[in-house]
């Protein structure tokens, strides 16, 4: 479905990305984990064409993205929800979900009601103005559109982060219904290895831009050194 | 009944205004480009418009068609500028994109002379809007319903356009955050495209309708330029809610200009925005999260701005430097007068532009009314030197001493509230009132300025130096100039110069190293304002004559284009801009309009495709063997010795 093969990716004159190659399968959920500024990011960036200067291959159902602008990528079915939310303050929060219409092909958005049965804690603030939320919202919001546009794979970058533990939680039972519920891979972007685990099937640890390790979480679990070495602070 | 006329009077004004602001407005918001040369788009849409109806317009419908057309015709124009300028100019810093659209202004006004030429044309309104009706007790003119109605009318379709439909969402959402838009699958290039589109057929459309309103020649543009940066700017940038109302206070106050003062048309208008800039530089419709005037601060790209750090001369340098100076100098033996008062002219274009980019290149502030200073100078010896015979160094100290204090109010104030396209734009106010007071003054020549200013005899007690024939005031010209520019470059490389880029690299930082940031500003400001009034001093007895020209906006932009043009980034390259932009003007000047096209083509070539000016481009070719990793190398140097 997914596969990025040996992709650099630069920020000016930094070399961020060294050869990543990666394989997210039709319905799979795979996790990336890495300490900050491992390039967790920067890989996600890459792979929509949002950002950094990248080089290698990405490809989606086996045809290769080229230089393709990262709204087509959208609309191809890639979507990427930024660490940062950016949720739109000057629309409600229906009308943040319904922005991502141009992504979501000829099948339409994905039915409102089943969003909102996926994050009942929107229920009630379809209304609200962006502006209104708080984070733990925002983020909800924020998956909550990703999901919209029906992608293939979700691109999803930390969402977890600043989240109090009961958010936590919900936002895992959340986006586990989705993704199961409309067939969508998932690519995470964590370091919250609890919610990783969670939600993800297999993991990739990234560390200086390389990828160290790739495995289950079986095998994850049985060397804790990758844990010691890579992700410990 | 007079209040109730001047009311609709005033209403008029106001929409017209809006009917051309609107496009302006539509690609700040949008872009964050604030399209200066938006004035002359809307001028060459009424020409086009006037070439379709002709001088007498049948009826309504053929009016709107010439809109129509004028409209349409832009709107394509306006796909190709996308393309070619705008989208370049997204992500660059603010001053180049001012100095870009400045260019496209140059380049539209010396088209309009080349195709229509520099005649006057009037048009009437068509039969049935030649009249007038009763509204009640009040005789109102039907052209001034007419345009009412298509104000309102614009303003509406906008309003429904932008705050009511799902494509507003989408454009909104793109002003937002655009990074975001393009990751919701919105072809944001596209919706660039088209809002540009749609701002320069408002232009077309403006052009039409307004064509009775005034005469049509190729100084329309200015008519409107800065009312609809004002609007623009009064109703917080890119809100078109905010634009409207703005546009309404300003007929309203130029109304009350007209009844109060009609002898100083225009005036309260400027002073109006000043308040307005100080009171609220964000405009009235604020929304938190929007850019607006009143902090847009990009970070600065570091390579940029000129080192402040001390050259060595080296022996080779030192001759090259020599050489140019017997050159310059010698200039009076070989070359004809007409070329000797234009290098003439080009030494105190240099110094000027030395001094706006003092503060633009090394304190990171970009004023919009250099040529105000530089006025103040010139007839300030002008004045006393024609009427009063007062000795001329005596003058040359009085004219830097009052440049010194002007600056130091001006910038007391403005630097304290003001900062990016909002100081541009104060700056640029004050310099218009400034004129429209010397304009009404009968001392200072009105219009037609001070003529007559004599070359002055330099008095030493035991010897004298006249300076009444040209080359005498030509060689004194020189020295002077020489000596400024290396003072200026002695202070940028001293402890002062190292300050001042830091607070322009990164002022918060500076703060914290105890650097203070505001007087440091003002100090730069009061530097740079007194070198100017110098520079017009000089210039006073150049000349000979001073002319509100002097003081004009389109003379503050010059020192801008030298700059940008020869290499902001260098401490020389306002010297080298100069110097190009007068041979230019030179070359050029027998054909009226071509030597905007070209000047204009020039610095928009220059601005986009490389914006580290003439010296920037000798840079990367390695003309320039930089012993240091900064800009100023050695090597600038050579452009030292011409002033």
């Amino acid at each position: 479905m997914l596969e990025v093969r040996s992709l650099d990716a630069f920020y000016g004159d930094s070399h961020v990305l060294h050869g990543i190659s990666l394989r997210v399968a039709k319905g799979a959920r795979i996790s990336v984990l890495g300490r900050n500024g491992a390039g967790k990011s920067t890989l996600l960036k890459s792979v929509m064409n949002a950002g950094p200067r990248a080089r290698g291959e990405v490809l989606l159902d086996g045809s290769d993205l080229g230089t393709l602008p990262s709204f087509r990528r959208a609309r191809l079915g890639l979507a990427l929800v930024p660490e940062d939310r950016r949720i739109f303050p000057h629309i409600s929060v229906m009308d943040n979900i319904r922005l991502v219409e141009a992504a979501a092909g000829p099948q339409g958005l994905v039915d409102p009601e089943t969003i909102l049965a996926a994050f009942p804690i929107l229920k009630p603030l379809v209304g609200r103005y962006g502006s209104q939320l708080s984070g733990g919202q925002q983020q909800m919001v924020a998956v909550a559109r990703g999901m919209a546009a029906r992608p293939k794979v979700l691109l999803l970058d930390e969402p977890t982060e600043g989240l109090a533990p009961v958010i936590v939680d919900q936002m895992a039972v959340s986006l586990t219904a989705l993704c199961d519920a409309l067939g969508t891979g998932l690519l995470l972007s964590e370091q919250n290895i609890r919610f990783a685990r969670r939600c993800t099937s297999a993991v990739y640890v990234i560390e200086s831009g390389r990828l160290v390790y790739q495995g289950s979480w079986e095998d994850f679990d049985a060397r804790p050194d990758i844990k010691q070495r890579h992700l410990s602070v | 009944m007079q209040i109730g006329f001047a009311l609709f009077n005033a209403l008029a004004v106001g929409m017209a205004i809006f009917l051309v602001a609107a496009g302006i407005t539509l690609i700040f918001g949008m872009l964050r480009i604030l399209n200066i040369s938006h004035g002359s788009i809307f001028m060459v849409g009424a020409y086009i418009a006037f070439t379709v109806v002709g001088i007498e317009p049948g009826s309504i419908s053929w009016l709107l068609v010439g809109g129509l057309v004028a409209g349409g015709v832009l709107a394509v124009a306006g796909l190709c500028i996308n393309f070619g300028v705008f989208r370049r100019l997204r992500h660059v810093d603010e001053a180049y994109s001012l100095i870009a659209t400045f260019a496209m202004l140059m380049i539209c006004n010396g088209l309009v002379k080349l195709v229509w030429g520099v005649n006057y044309h009037s048009i009437s309104a068509p039969d049935a809007l030649a009249g007038a009706i009763f509204l009640g007790p009040v005789l109102v003119p039907t052209y001034s319903l007419f345009i009412i109605g298509m104000g309102i009318a614009t303003f509406l379709a906008l309003e429904i356009l932008i705050h009511r439909s799902r494509i507003g969402k989408v454009v909104r959402a793109i002003a937002h955050d655009e990074w975001m838009s393009n990751l919701a699958g919105i072809n944001t290039p596209l919706v660039y495209a088209l809002v540009v589109m749609a701002a320069f057929f408002l232009a077309g459309m403006a052009g039409g309708m307004l064509l009775p309103n005034q005469s049509v020649s190729p100084l329309l543009f200015e008519s409107y330029l800065l009312q609809s940066f004002m609007v623009v700017i009064i109703g917080g940038l890119g809100n078109i809610r905010g634009a409207f109302i703005a546009s309404v206070m300003l007929g309203l106050v130029d109304g009350v200009n007209f009844l109060i003062m009609p002898e100083l048309p225009g005036l309260l208008i400027y002073f109006l925005l000043v308040t307005f800039l100080l009171w609220r530089p964000q405009g009235l419709f604020w929304q938190p999260g929007a850019d607006t005037a009143g902090h847009t601060e990009k970070a600065p790209d570091p390579t940029s701005i000129p080192s402040a750090m001390p050259v060595r001369l080296s022996p080779q340098i030192a001759c090259i430097i020599a050489l140019v100076a017997v050159l310059v100098a010698s200039m009076p033996i070989y070359v004809n007068e007409g070329f000797l008062f234009i290098a003439g002219f080009a030494m105190v274009e240099a110094l000027l532009a030395l001094s706006w980019n003092f503060l633009f290149g090394y304190v990171g502030l970009a004023t919009f009314g250099h040529a105000a200073f530089f006025g103040i100078g010139a007839y300030f010896v002008g004045f006393l030197l024609r009427d009063y015979g007062v000795s001329f160094p005596l003058l040359l100290a009085g004219a830097t001493a009052l440049g010194v204090l002007s600056a130091m109010i001006v910038g007391l104030v403005a630097l304290r509230r003001t900062s990016g396209i909002a100081l541009g734009i104060l700056t640029l106010s004050l310099g218009e009132i400034l004129r429209r007071i010397i304009n009404y003054s009968k001392t200072l020549g009105s219009d037609d300025g001070l003529s007559g200013i004599p070359r002055p005899t330099l008095e030493f007690g035991l010897f004298s130096v006249d300076l009444s024939s040209e080359r005498a005031y030509f060689w004194f010209l020189c020295v002077a100039c020489a000596t400024v520019a290396l003072l200026l470059r002695a202070l940028t490389v001293s402890r002062f110069g190292r300050m001042m880029v830091s607070t322009r690299q990164d002022p918060v930082r500076a703060e914290f190293l105890g650097i203070n940031v505001q007087r440091v500003r003002l100090t730069a400001f009061a530097i740079s304002g007194a070198v100017a009034a110098l520079a017009g001093a000089l210039h006073a007895p150049w000349a000979q004559i001073v002319t509100p020209d002097t003081v004009s906006y389109l003379h503050s932009t010059q020192p801008m284009l030298n700059t940008l043009l020869g290499g902001s980034g260098f401490f020389w390259g306002p010297v080298v801009g100069s110097v190009a932009f007068s041979t230019l003007g030179y070359a050029t000047r027998t054909l009226a309009g071509l030597s905007e096209v070209i000047s204009g083509l020039i610095v928009l070539v220059v601005v986009l495709g490389a914006p580290g000016g003439i010296l920037g481009i000798g840079k990367q070719l390695g003309i320039f063997r930089a012993k240091r990793p900064q800009a100023g190398s050695p090597d600038d140097a050579r452009e030292g010795a011409h002033p």
